[in-house]
């Protein structure tokens, strides 16, 4: 079951951006600690000791998050972390627009509905066919906060060179 | 074509997804109109002549089904077919929508094949 989940995660998050945006997603096969490194720095200024952390590769707002809660048949939570380049050239790939040009409203959105989407991608795969299930609204996390828990399964994957991450946690059958 | 589409969807992005589509799948529409709920769907609704409606099912302040609900309570607007655009499946969801008025449902992401699938029958 854990490989179905895996290749089906990876499936729905890869149909979306290519749908969406006409860019391929791939696993990224590096080393975990140097693909990590390009999400810190990502605390809020009102967390403690933060601050951009000025490593030429992440600083403080390079990451950007969204969540979204599974409520049925499964209870359960997914997560999708973007690095900001790779948000605006996402918005700049689906609205036609210099990157420059990318609001930040815009990018909120972006990350938003890519959530969304491949999270009902996701369900749908997983579950019988015409199972019904239940999704929450994504919820956008400005300061792209640490999660206490650990996910059940996280996924790093890269687009267009660009990290992104998806994390999941709930009772699906590991 | 001379006709107008009004797309349903509180997601910007969905918005210029779904316009993209339509026009990718060679659908020539004199407007496309938006709205970001049910509610103001209704309201463009009530102002403009519309031949058909894409909207989403999740959204605030009026979500999809209760704007079918609403819209099929309205003698003027009750026979404007909608295509229900979602992420969730499932003939409960999808059954309540097409009790309520939808005359079809396409599962989200949203792509030139199902315009044509889904909707160019529809025109």
């Amino acid at each position: 079951m854990i490989e179905r989940i895996d290749e089906l995660m990876l499936q729905a998050v890869a149909d979306t951006l290519e749908n969406m945006a006409f860019m391929e997603v791939l696993r990224d096969n590096g080393p975990v600690a140097e693909f990590d490194r390009q999400f810190q720095g990502k605390e809020s200024p009102g967390e403690s000791g933060a601050g951009g952390d000025g490593d030429g590769t992440g600083s403080a707002g390079n990451c950007m998050a969204a969540d979204l809660l599974i409520h049925d048949p499964i209870q359960g939570e997914l997560r999708l972390e973007m690095s900001k380049p790779l948000v605006m050239k996402v918005a700049a790939a689906v609205f036609g627009i210099p990157e420059d040009d990318v609001s930040e409203q815009t990018m909120v959105d972006i990350v938003s509905e890519i959530l969304n989407t491949f999270a009902g991608r996701f369900m749908n795969a997983i579950l019988q066919e015409d199972q019904a299930f239940q999704l929450g609204l994504p919820e956008f996390d400005q300061f792209c906060r640490e999660k206490h828990d650990q996910p059940k399964k996280l996924w790093r994957l890269r687009m267009d060179g660009e990290p992104l991450r998806v994390l999941l946690w709930g009772d699906f059958k590991l | 074509m001379g006709k107008t589409v009004l797309i349903v969807d509180d997601s910007s992005t969905m918005r210029k997804i779904v316009t993209r589509c339509l026009r990718q799948a060679g659908l020539e529409f004199d407007q496309i109109l938006e709205a970001g709920d049910g509610q103001v769907a209704l309201q463009v609704l009530a102002e403009n002549k519309v031949d058909l409606v894409l909207s989403d099912i999740n959204m605030p302040n009026m979500d999809g089904l209760t704007f079918l609900k609403e819209k099929a309570n309205n003698a003027d607007l009750k026979s404007i077919p909608v295509v229900m655009i979602s992420t969730e499946s499932g003939d409960d969801i999808i059954g309540e929508a097409k009790a309520h008025g939808a005359v079809g449902s396409i599962k989200k992401p949203f792509t030139p094949d199902m315009v044509n699938q889904v909707i160019r029958p529809l025109l």
